[in-house]
């Protein structure tokens, strides 16, 4: 036992029920240390690289941009502005293809000359600040959930007053297979993620704060253990059981705190907000730098990249600069995915842009990939067992084949988190995941039109 | 499902050992009559789309191997073809069946035809090389009853070691217990069939069985009950079959716990000597009920609105 220190490392109390053990696949990019890319000669920047409205941009096409500029403006509550990741000309505005395989307006950048910065106002003594004003700068800096799903950070950071939050949970689960992007920043960065953090806990009030790390990075929980020593209160490293989805909101909750969230509820209907590392670092950067969130730190591997590399982008980079940075293909790829092989889209083209929520790049060869004939429903409950979220996949699918949407909401279709553990696990190949996406979608648009 | 198919495939050589080259002669019957049935009701709802499903083979292996050995190829023929279309097809087919096809088949020809289901057993052939090259038991062997039958009379004195190994009259597969047993392990082994219906299933049978036994009621003991008749065979193979048995986890414990005990009911207060295939039919029915008041019960709690 370490007699000098502060702080508490702790296996998990709880573990949720379910869950899958893919081939995690780790090793190919975990060792490589983080790289800059060298600045590609466009970029194309999303508007919408968050959860929310799309932001609207206000430069026109021939303006000249600094790095960290705003070009898009954040537009309604749920939504983030962009700002430019470099310094150059406003070449277009236009929409573009995104990895998710849907269109939405861009600012593309020619980038040239040297590069200038435009900051915000550093607030390097963030203790003494308002609160408020700490999330509204966070805001300002277009900072979003970078674990995937770009839930803008200042709404998590703002909780309305009936609903306090006593744990802040830092998500360094990382539990995709072949990503490694938040286990890197962890080792190369975690002075920067503990200030991160302890600005969050800060903003928030919040009693405890908690890393949350799967058991199959130790050296992450090392550098997390050292890092935040130094910091008061009540501080624990939380060693998870590595299982898939343990990165997954609701199932860490319930793993660290053993707190479950209630059905259409939030963490901070059980007093937790979950922020991932990487997020925790761009609120550092936001807060004491005064820099917005413009890049950030993506995996591209599998087996069909030479090199498989942990580089940091400007978000706005198109995948082929990313894969030439990587010295290109090895041989060929079959299967390109962006994200992780488990929650991650599948790409059918090179020339998609990065956002904030992009953390990795996954080139397959066809030896990796399997294809398969998908065929009926035996009902044999492996998808049951699978579930994390504790719903019947099976039953879920049948309705929604059926086109019983209705019926699949009355057994909780909403409440499917999209990991694709039942399609992991189903001995009849069938697309269970692809069913939900599609139902929840029809669901979605059913409500916002009764809304209007 | 050729995981089942192969996992039949010792007990079905051990029925042939037992009961002579018939049964294969049987099985082949069934499986032609089941594929052309299986394809027909296909037909009626696919159109040219019509496929035959592995499933179908299953059926027509459990059925067959629940037949007495003596069973007439027309009884068979009969079973088989009312099973897989009404049991399976008029529900829509592979996936949709409420009911165990080859249950549903069984239980048609055991209460229509009595006569050859009920009464006429075959002895097993006892000396190597037994029925690998015979074709059957002949007339000589016909009207003997099997161990259970006799134990509801008292009448069995042969042990235990007989339901073991298979060597006693009964119905062509179910009669060696540690075929069944292999079978079993296989099957859990590779995720294929429940453990959990498996063993709620034989927990509860066991459980209402020692009480009664131990209470004095007139009955055989929880062990020999458990290897005699078709109890094993009809709970690795039958209750386990994902398709009509419920999906969610407790639904399938409360599902074997049923049929356990609706089993030992029937053996003991009813007419019939098995209970077994009526114990997984009657589940079946009620496997759905089970399933939604358990989804009730496990749901997560809604947001407090």
């Amino acid at each position: 036992m370490n007699q000098h220190s502060l702080m508490n490392t702790t296996p998990s109390p709880f573990t949720f029920s379910g869950g899958i053990h893919p081939s995690y696949n780790k090793g190919l990019s975990s060792g490589s240390p983080i790289r800059e890319l060298p600045l590609p000669a466009r970029l194309v920047v999303p508007l919408s690289q968050h959860l929310g409205a799309p932001a609207k941009p206000i430069v026109q096409i021939g303006d000249s941009v600094k790095a960290g500029q705003l070009i898009a403006g954040q537009n309604g509550f749920i939504s983030a502005p962009a700002h430019a990741p470099a310094s150059g000309k406003v070449a277009a505005l236009e929409e573009t293809l995104t990895a998710s395989g849907r269109t939405c307006g861009a600012v593309v950048i020619e980038t040239s000359g040297p590069q200038e910065w435009q900051l915000l106002p550093p607030l390097p003594d963030w203790r003494a600040a308002d609160k408020k004003d700490l999330a509204a700068r966070i805001g300002e800096a277009g900072v979003v959930g970078m674990g995937g799903a770009g839930f803008p950070t200042r709404v998590k950071l703002s909780p309305p007053a009936d609903k306090p939050i006593d744990t802040v949970i830092l998500n360094g689960a990382e539990c995709e297979p072949y990503l490694t992007s938040d286990h890197r920043m962890m080792l190369e960065y975690a002075k920067e993620i503990r200030a991160g953090a302890e600005i969050i806990r800060h903003i928030l009030g919040a009693k405890s704060l908690r890393v949350a790390i799967e058991d199959n990075k130790p050296d992450a929980i090392e550098a997390m253990e050292k890092a935040f020593q130094e910091v008061d209160g009540d501080v624990a490293v939380t060693v998870l059981r590595t299982s898939y989805p343990q990165g997954s909101e609701k199932q860490q909750i319930y793993s660290v705190t053993g707190r479950e969230v209630p059905r259409g509820g939030l963490p901070m209907d059980v007093g937790c907000v979950v922020e991932n590392v990487s997020t925790a670092y761009a609120v550092y950067d936001a807060v004491v730098n005064g820099r917005p969130l413009v890049r950030r730190v993506i995996s591209v591997t599998g087996d069909a990249v030479a090199q498989p590399s942990n580089l940091l982008a400007p978000c706005g980079t198109l995948y082929s600069d990313l894969v030439a940075a990587c010295g290109g293909l090895r041989g060929k790829a079959a299967k390109v995915i962006s994200g992780g092989p488990m929650m991650g889209f599948a790409v059918s083209s090179l020339n998609v842009p990065t956002g904030k929520t992009a953390s990795g790049l996954l080139l397959l060869s066809a030896s990796k990939v399997s294809c398969y004939t998908s065929q009926a429903c035996i009902s044999c409950g492996r998808c049951v067992e699978a579930c994390p979220m504790r719903l019947a996949p099976a039953e879920l699918s049948q309705c929604i084949e059926a086109d019983d949407i209705e019926g699949a909401e009355q057994v909780a279709l909403m409440d499917c988190i999209e990991c694709g553990s039942c399609a992991f696990v189903c001995p009849a190949h069938r697309p269970l995941v692809h069913h939900m996406r599609r139902a929840k979608a029809i669901v979605m648009a059913k409500r916002a039109a009764a809304k209007k | 499902m050729h995981k089942v198919l192969l996992s039949l495939v010792p007990i079905l050589l051990g029925s042939v050992y037992l009961f002579g080259l018939r049964t294969l002669a049987l099985l082949a019957v069934v499986c032609i009559t089941g594929c052309l049935v299986e394809y027909g009701a296909m037909r009626l709802i696919n159109g040219s789309k019509a496929k035959v499903s592995e499933a179908a083979l299953v059926s027509c292996f459990l059925f067959t191997l629940t037949l007495p050995p003596a069973t007439p190829y027309w009884v068979a023929v009969l079973g088989i073809a009312f099973g897989l279309f009404f049991g399976k097809g008029v529900f829509g087919g592979f996936g949709k069946n409420i009911f165990n096809p080859a249950l549903v088949g069984r239980c048609f020809v055991y209460i229509s035809f009595p006569s050859y289901l009920t009464v006429r057993w075959t002895e097993p052939f006892s000396s190597f090389p037994g029925g690998l090259i015979r074709y059957d038991g002949g007339v000589d062997a016909i009207a003997s009853a099997t161990p259970m039958i006799l134990a509801k009379s008292d009448a069995w004195s042969g042990g235990y070691l007989p339901l073991l190994f298979g060597n006693i009259a009964g119905s062509l597969g179910e009669t060696s217990a540690i075929l069944i047993l292999l079978a079993a392990i296989y099957l859990i082994a590779t995720k294929t069939a429940s453990w959990k219906i498996i063993t709620a299933t034989a927990g509860s049978f066991l459980t209402l069985n020692a009480i009664l036994y131990f209470s004095g009621v007139i009955a055989p003991d929880p062990l020999f009950s458990l290897m005699s008749g078709g109890f094993l065979f009809a709970v690795v193979f039958m209750a386990t079959d994902p398709v009509s048995a419920p999906v969610l986890d407790q639904a399938k414990i409360a599902y074997g716990i049923l049929i356990g005990l609706v089993a030992v009911i029937i053996r003991q207060y009813s007419l019939f000597t098995e209970g077994i295939m009526f114990a997984i039919l009657i589940a079946n029915a009620f496997g759905p009920l089970l399933e939604r008041q358990i989804r009730q019960w496990t749901q997560r709690k809604k947001v407090a609105a």
